[in-house]
């Protein structure tokens, strides 16, 4: 019977007042709906943890499962509430390699927390309002910090009692668990002594807790072992008696993957996972991305061996096959041991075998080259590294290395012949890497075991590498896909290393080479890199997010390193975009923007006069600039670039002349405002690198194009005949080769890359989850069924059809010259970019 | 910049087309000047005209090969085209040189004849290609692919059926029965286990179905928000079954089913004017709030017109090659004829 203290205190916990701010879960669990503010990103919590000290923040950016911070509308971070967890996590984890002493079964960082489990246990010692102190067990991933909280974890060593009363009390759910979900097997391998990397985290963790001799302590409910098993999908297992419902399969395929397909169904022992509407799972729209059996604890979901031993063969082959480059394979165990890769579930890299790979590079031997795109990264495992910036070899044009003569010309003894100049049919290009405009450097940097990773930025940001790599001494690298490197994203540490180690070699490679700085001396270059490098900020900015808003007071200044941004101002309640830039596109080709506040508020004085003739107020910015897709910007002081101006009076003055320049274009820009900006920026073509135009003028709708397409691609074409129309021109259903392209995000197996070239190439291994379809806003991927064995059912044998990503790779595995263009017999099929189908549709237009 | 590269690859087999009808006509006036009288295919100059004329025709045949071999690159076809037509063109003068321009006897009078008809049928065409695709350009912006027609009505219907449920409910009982959809429906959505007409499982896919998006009408429907009369839904959906469905499904037979009063066999909506009229009286019967749903199946409707313009247009702008491929064909059979009986009795 509770006294009469206890009753207060539980009527302060979970008040009246407060009652608004809990939901309850599904479960009948209250779960807290406490919102963060802003303000809470900056307040300071001051806690203690195992005896030590410590504040944190009252709240934490939201991020994605990929480790992005969310932004809304406004282009604010979204906080969320700091939970113990999170308070644990920041003390104890700072380093690879570091544990949080915190067991976790339900919990992980990348997923939002639930609390189901119970299991991430520890103390804590709060005041109530009551003034009496009182002491809980709770669970960290879902209990938020609170002013003077005193917390304890199993790893304290000053309160032991209270370490044996948290391990008992997980030791009891874990065995719990165990009793009802494991198998004998299992129990007899927990008792025996567990496999290192075995995946199931519920024996490691009643290895780990569980109590005395006979594990587990307790008996099994009625229902133990008759839950069944769902075997219909050819790809996932489904096993409901292993199952304990810590809803992280659901929360993967509903939150990360959004497939919506997972839920749980019916109540208490009776409850379990289900596929939409309790379908078996191969009825169900479940994708079989294997989101959710990464996602899983324990054996309740598994890839079938027979799909993983598939699989593994099909990437190894092509891991082997695009490289070109000898390797060994590098085990899901091996995987493990390296600390990077401890946070990775086993089940990926198991399912994902021949993925990784080791090489061996002798002096010499390159890495990678500048230029070419690549859909892999290298942790560097010994040696060392000499990275070239910006200088591309010479003799290593993709144009006229993927030009392949045609049967007159390989006849008639014409091969050598072949163009390097960019062609509007064939839509080759020169490949020049980098941004327009940028002075080409030689600049070499050195890189070694300290700097972990090569080669991640092309993988992260999918633009064309910026630096040649070169082993300088025998060098040993581990290949990674970029599937994986997603994988280490969600890990906060893995992250860490991971962008910081992305931060310097961008900051690094670029500055230097931003056409704002082609003007100073090479010394100076050099001098305004070091000056930004120090305190400039690496931005990443989500499509759609504003950068900075018309009317606001405002003096930094922002250098473009990958993306587009737009350029927008009201008139009224409409907004009306003014331009769209890229890297190096910006006005004068500066590779900046936001210089009119920027320069407005450091040199005041000098502007004074042409500020006043314009009616303009220093420091004010004149438009809206957003993201159009995933933009990284460099943020640099308005402080900083004075350093560097007033260093470099020539500098100095050409960013005044620049400023008076923008200024009055800014204004005389009021006058000249259309639609025509608009719908090519929403229709993303500043996005693309080789559109299929068909001018409709010409084109009699023989449809040789499409037939050609399926001709030369097995019967299947890649390219739908219908799409935008601007003017007489159709922009058919085909892929454009964005410059950044979606489809190549969140690839659970790398299947879907750019290698070399700008095609983006789907290989054999894709196992046809729908992702880049989904991802790609221009629906230029189609899903296409291929007989892959069959299925015996009782004397039938019926045919498996495997659905596979296709899409337009523009020839390039049948010779390089895109067939649909070579085909149309009435010259109105041409490949080209967004930009020149802007000047061919506006060289049309009536004036 | 388009334009001038068009050009340009029309110049060379223009040039040649010239050089060839000049450069014969020129040599057989210089050989029937010295003969005094016009020399015909038995002369040199008339020889070498008639041997370009017939390499010309065979080479202009093997343009369907070329088309067929589509996976291989045998040089652009915009470049076989642009030789057929400028080369093809060349073959009539060529012809008439290589005869002295007169006519002959009946066989070769009637390839001569042959050779115009085929040149003739080819002009059309060339004028068909050029005029069409302009005249679709300006009247028909729904147009689709050809082959989708079908396809892409379906849809329509299947979204029209769900626009009208969700703002007046099911259709009521009693009304004309609306076609059967549900087959077609489900082929259309997908899934990842095919069943064949007995209901048994023939195919199991594994992994993402790829489904159709809304037509753009029934996504503007879903976001208006308004109270529908329940009368009115009764009449839309009653008209809709009987009158705008089998228009967007058929066009413009109103019925399978062979009447003999044309007023029963052609649907009220078979031409634009008459939609329209058909719309205002529909209108008229029926509340404002109802207004939004009738105009997108007006929108429909005129989707399905200009389908069906489209449908007529394709007729002309491809149909005329069976005529010219049927008698270019017939030409070259004559034309190899007319060489063996000309070397036989050379």
């Amino acid at each position: 019977m509770a006294n009469e203290q206890e009753l207060v205190d539980s009527v302060e916990y979970i008040s009246a007042s407060e009652e608004a701010l809990f939901a309850r879960g599904l479960d009948g669990q209250l779960i807290r709906a406490t919102d963060a503010t802003l303000d809470d990103l900056d307040l300071d919590v001051q806690i203690s943890i195992d005896g030590n000290p410590f504040a944190v923040k009252k709240a934490v950016p939201m991020r994605n499962s990929q480790g992005v911070i969310l932004a809304n509308d406004r282009g604010e971070i979204i906080p969320r509430p700091t939970t113990i967890y999170d308070a644990v996590n920041q003390l104890y984890v700072k380093a690879l390699g570091d544990v949080n002493p915190i067991p976790i079964l339900c919990h992980r960082e990348h997923l939002q927390p639930v609390g189901v489990c119970r299991v991430c246990l520890v103390e804590i010692e709060e005041r109530r309002a009551s003034g009496r102190v009182k002491k809980d067990l709770v669970s960290s991933c879902t209990y938020l910090v609170k002013e003077g909280m005193i917390i304890t974890t199993s790893a304290s060593q000053d309160q032991p009692k209270t370490v044996d009363l948290i391990k008992n009390s997980v030791g009891i759910i874990v065995e719990l668990l165990a009793s009802e979900h494991l198998t004998r097997q299992d129990l007899d391998e927990v008792r025996n002594g567990l496999n290192k990397h075995d995946p199931n985290e519920l024996k490691r963790l009643v290895a780990e807790y569980g109590k005395g001799d006979k594990i587990p302590r307790y008996e099994p409910s009625l229902l133990a072992g008759n839950r069944g098993q769902d075997l219909s999908s050819e790809i996932i297992s489904v096993n409901h008696d292993a199952c304990i419902l810590c809803q992280r399969c659901t929360r993967a395929c509903n939150d990360i993957k959004q497939n919506d397909v997972m839920a749980r169904e019916g109540k208490g022992y009776d409850a379990r996972i289900a596929f939409d509407t309790d379908l078996p799972m191969l009825e169900s729209s479940c994708v079989s991305c294997g989101e959710c059996v990464i996602s899983c604890p324990t054996d309740a979901l598994t890839f079938r061996t027979s799909v993983v031993e598939k699989q593994g063969k099909k990437i190894l082959e092509q891991t082997r096959k695009s490289s070109g480059k000898d390797g060994t394979v590098v085990t899901a165990e091996e995987m493990l041991e390296i600390p990077i890769f401890s946070g990775i579930p086993y089940k990926f890299l198991q399912f994902n075998g021949g993925a990784c790979v080791r090489r061996v590079l002798r002096p010499g031997e390159s890495l990678c080259t500048v230029g070419e795109y690549g859909s892999t990264a290298y942790l560097i495992q010994s040696g060392k590294f000499e990275i070239v910036v910006g200088a591309k070899p010479q003799n290593q044009s993709r144009a006229s290395v993927s030009k392949r003569p045609g049967f007159f010309q390989r006849a008639l003894g014409l091969t050598s012949r072949s163009k390097r100049v960019p062609s509007l049919a064939t839509g080759s290009d020169s490949g020049m890497p980098g941004m327009p405009g940028m002075p080409v450097t030689k600049e070499k940097l050195y890189r070694g075991v300290e700097d972990v990773i090569l080669g991640e930025m092309a993988c992260l940001n999918r633009q064309r590498r910026s630096a040649t790599v070169v082993a300088v001494e025998d060098s040993e690298v581990i290949e990674i896909g970029t599937n994986v490197l997603y994988m280490l994203q969600r890990n906060a540490t893995s992250r860490n290393v991971l962008n910081e180690a992305y931060r310097r070699h961008a900051l690094n490679s670029d500055i230097e080479r931003l056409p704002i700085f082609k003007e100073l001396t090479p010394a100076g270059r050099a001098e305004a890199a070091r000056i930004i490098a120090k305190d400039a900020e690496l931005m990443s900015v989500e499509p759609g997010q504003a950068i900075f808003k018309q009317g606001e007071k405002s003096d930094d200044i922002y250098l473009i390193r990958l993306g587009y941004i737009k350029v927008s101002r009201k008139h009224g309640t409409r907004e009306q975009i003014v331009s769209y830039v890229g890297p190096g596109a910006v006005d004068g080709a500066s590779g900046a923007f936001g210089e009119i506040a920027a320069l407005s508020s450091i040199y005041g004085s000098e502007l004074k006069v042409d500020f006043d003739q314009l009616d303009y107020l220093p420091g004010v910015r004149t438009s809206t600039c957003s993201a159009l897709d995933h933009v990284e910007l460099v943020r640099i002081k308005s402080s900083q670039l004075k350093q560097i101006a007033d260093a470099n009076p020539d500098f100095k003055q050409k960013l005044l002349n620049r400023a008076r320049s923008l200024l009055k274009k800014d204004t005389e820009r009021e006058s000249e405002l259309s639609t025509g900006k608009s719908n090519f920026v929403n229709q993303g073509l500043y996005n693309a690198q080789s559109l299929l135009v068909l001018d409709l003028e010409s084109c009699t709708r023989c449809d040789e194009c499409t037939k050609a397409c399926a001709d030369s691609h097995g019967g299947e074409t890649r390219l739908v005949r219908e799409g935008m129309r601007f003017e007489n021109f159709l922009v058919a259903t085909s892929c454009r080769s964005c410059t950044d392209p979606y489809c190549l995000v969140g690839c659970p197996v790398n299947s879907i890359f750019r290698e070399g070239s700008k095609e983006i190439v789907i290989e054999d291994h894709c196992i046809g989850c729908g992702q880049c379809a989904t991802n790609c806003p221009y629906g230029n991927i189609t899903m296409v069924g291929h007989q892959e064995g069959f299925r015996g059912e009782g004397n039938m044998q019926i045919p498996l059809i495997q659905q596979k990503a296709t899409t337009c790779d523009q020839c390039k595995s049948i010779g390089g010259t895109p067939r649909c263009v070579y085909a149309c017999p009435h010259d109105a099929a041409f490949r080209m970019t967004g930009d020149e189908l802007e000047e061919a549709v506006l060289s049309r237009k009536p004036s | 910049m388009l334009l001038v590269r068009k050009i340009r690859i029309h110049v060379g087999p223009i040039l040649l087309a010239v050089i060839l009808i000049v450069g014969t006509a020129a040599w057989q006036r210089w050989a029937s000047r010295s003969f005094g009288a016009n020399v015909s295919g038995s002369s040199l100059p008339g020889l070498v005209a008639g041997s370009i004329a017939a390499a010309i025709i065979f080479f202009e045949l093997l343009l369907w090969p070329r088309k067929r071999l589509r996976r291989f690159k045998l040089f652009p076809t915009k470049f076989w085209l642009s030789a057929h037509l400028w080369l093809g063109l060349a073959t009539g003068p060529l012809a008439l040189i290589h005869s002295g321009y007169r006519f002959g006897g009946t066989f070769s009078t009637a390839l001569m004849c042959l050779l115009f008809f085929v040149l003739a049928s080819g002009i059309y065409g060339w004028m068909m290609q050029i005029v069409i695709p302009k005249w679709m350009l300006g009247n028909l912006p729904f147009e689709t692919i050809g082959s989708q027609i079908d396809d892409v009505s379906i849809q329509n219907a299947l979204d029209a059926r769900r626009m009208l449920t969700v703002a007046f409910g099911p259709k009521p009982s009693g009304l004309t029965k609306l076609a059967n959809l549900d087959e077609i429906s489900a082929k259309m959505r997908g899934s990842s286990m095919v069943r064949d007409q007995d209901g048994r499982v023939s195919q199991i896919v594994v992994g993402a179905i790829q489904r159709r998006g809304d037509s753009r009408s029934l996504l503007e429907m879903e976001n208006v928000e308004m109270e529908f009369n329940s009368l009115d839904g009764k009449e839309v959906w009653r008209q809709y079954a009987s009158v705008v469905e089998p228009f967007l499904l058929r066009g413009i037979p109103l019925s399978m089913e062979n009447t003999s009063a044309r007023s029963n066999r052609l649907s009220p909506l078979r031409t634009p004017l008459k939609t329209d009229d058909w719309f205002g009286l529909l209108r008229e019967s029926c509340s404002l709030n109802a207004v939004p749903v009738l105009e997108s199946l007006k929108e429909l409707c005129e989707q399905r017109h200009q389908f069906n313009a489209q449908r007529r247009a394709n007729a002309f702008l491809h149909g005329w090659i069976a005529i010219h491929a049927g008698v270019s064909v017939m030409l070259g059979i004559l034309l190899l004829t007319h060489i063996v009986l000309a070397l036989k009795y050379l």
